[in-house]
């Protein structure tokens, strides 16, 4: 444990030097520019420990310029406005500096822990009550993986983080479309099946086909 | 041992966000005791994950992220957990938000105790159930789904057995659980319609319970 921080401490005195690299700006609209794609991932992870372990603003705005165009576009094709689309992006991304110390690297991708943040808000704000956050009741809490977060596991993690991106981008366009209503629109099953005239089975049989290409990449992700 | 999990196609919907949040904490309940089902669900989650990293950005608006600046500068101080009473400590995690220390077993006859869960839905109705070692739950069938997950103890259906963790569906065919794990025990039930009883006694109850149901429907 003691050794993984010190390796992602100098990773970040690094980082620290020049903090602002990768935002441009343009027209008033903050933009990111691109990393090459296979360090992408870790880098978002050694940011969201920097805010676990030191608050780190800085880590934090890069993670802000990284994520808020991405989860508003999430929003967006949720059916959302770009206000409101916006304002989920806001709340989500509070969420990832309050809950930092909760991000495991050896069990998620940056991007999938973020999206499961997102995910969340998005159910909350279209319950609209006062009920209970989803916010707490994720059930990985007290479940967590059991011991070693070794560095390796999320070297995997990564590795198939890069392999299921990889494999999404080859998929057969009508593949795509169920898993795009899927994630993106919150849509079940007999939803998506209605909105595309599609028997159920169709729409099940293409979502499991879009699963099993990406079957082998998603083995590497262990919980 | 968990030997009755939940579809695939449940998980995967789980994982998309799409479960309205009767069935969600059916599943979030079973995936806190099934390692197989969180492992499945994280699977599903990754491919979110690599979507979300993959969707065309759209630029925010430089407003919100000085919101956020000023929004993690202004954090009300975390709030000190609450000691989890002796309900919520028998519960998975994902269920101790729907009870506090006002929440009471209540007698819903013939040896079973209710806690209704107030899930702000009305798309469903959710009772934690206790039925006592050896009793059976009265012979029922159902007009909807039911969908139970076993949160201490264990029950037999017709020859099947349940242990904590385990889901069991309920649809269509009559059923009469009965704990026979030498131990009380308790279950989390979602119901999408009232149950019907059709033993000689439990009919005449049937007028009550869609009563209740509806009453429950009302006040969510």
């Amino acid at each position: 444990m003691a050794a993984r921080f010190r390796v992602v401490s100098a990773g970040l005195s690094g980082l620290a030097a020049n903090p602002m690299a990768v935002i441009a700006r343009q027209g008033g609209q903050l933009l990111e520019t691109n990393d090459t794609p296979l360090r992408q991932d870790d880098r978002y992870s050694d940011l969201i420990e920097a805010v676990a372990h030191r608050r780190d603003r800085v880590a934090f705005a890069e993670l802000f310029h990284h994520f808020a165009p991405r989860l508003k576009a999430f929003g967006m094709r949720s059916g959302a406005e770009a206000d409101v689309a916006e304002e989920m992006a806001q709340e989500a991304l509070i969420s990832v500096w309050r809950r930092a110390e909760t991000f495991d690297r050896s069990r998620a991708a940056a991007s999938t822990w973020v999206f499961t943040i997102a995910r969340n808000k998005r159910i909350d704000m279209i319950r609209r009550t006062s009920k209970p956050k989803l916010d707490a009741e994720d059930f990985m809490l007290i479940n967590p993986g059991g011991g070693s977060a070794a560095a390796d596991s999320s070297a995997i993690a990564n590795q198939s983080h890069e392999q299921i991106r990889e494999l999404l981008a080859h998929l057969p366009a009508e593949q795509k479309l169920v898993l795009e209503k899927a994630f993106f629109e919150d849509k079940t099953h007999n939803v998506i099946a209605e909105e595309l005239k599609l028997p159920l089975g169709t729409v099940k049989s293409r979502i499991r086909l879009a699963l099993s290409r990406l079957r082998v990449a998603l083995q590497g992700v262990e919980s | 041992m968990i030997a009755h999990h939940p579809s695939i196609d449940m998980l995967l919907d789980y994982a998309t966000g799409s479960l309205p949040t009767g069935t969600r904490l059916v599943v979030a309940s079973h995936a806190a005791f099934c390692a197989d089902c969180r492992q499945q669900i994280s699977r599903f989650e990754a491919v979110g994950g690599a979507m979300l990293d993959g969707i065309e950005p759209i630029p925010v608006r430089e407003r919100v992220f000085h919101t956020v600046m000023a929004a993690i500068d202004n954090l009300p101080a975390p709030q000190a957990e609450q000691p989890a009473s002796d309900l919520a400590k028998v519960l998975p995690f994902p269920l101790r938000r729907y009870v506090d220390s006002a929440s009471r077993w209540r007698s819903a006859g013939l040896g079973i105790d209710e806690i209704e869960l107030k899930l702000g839905s009305n798309q469903h109705r959710a009772s934690l159930l206790r039925i006592r070692a050896g009793r059976a739950m009265a012979m029922h069938r159902h007009q909807g789904l039911e969908y139970t997950v076993v949160l201490a103890g264990s029950f037999n259906d017709g020859g099947a057995r349940y242990d904590a963790g385990d889901l069991c569906l309920g649809a269509g065919p009559q059923h009469m659980p009965v704990a026979d794990g030498g131990q009380d025990c308790i279950c989390l039930t979602v119901l999408d319609a009232p149950i019907v009883l059709t033993g000689r006694w439990g009919r005449l109850l049937n007028p009550l319970l869609r009563w209740q149901h509806r009453r429950a429907l009302t006040a969510a």
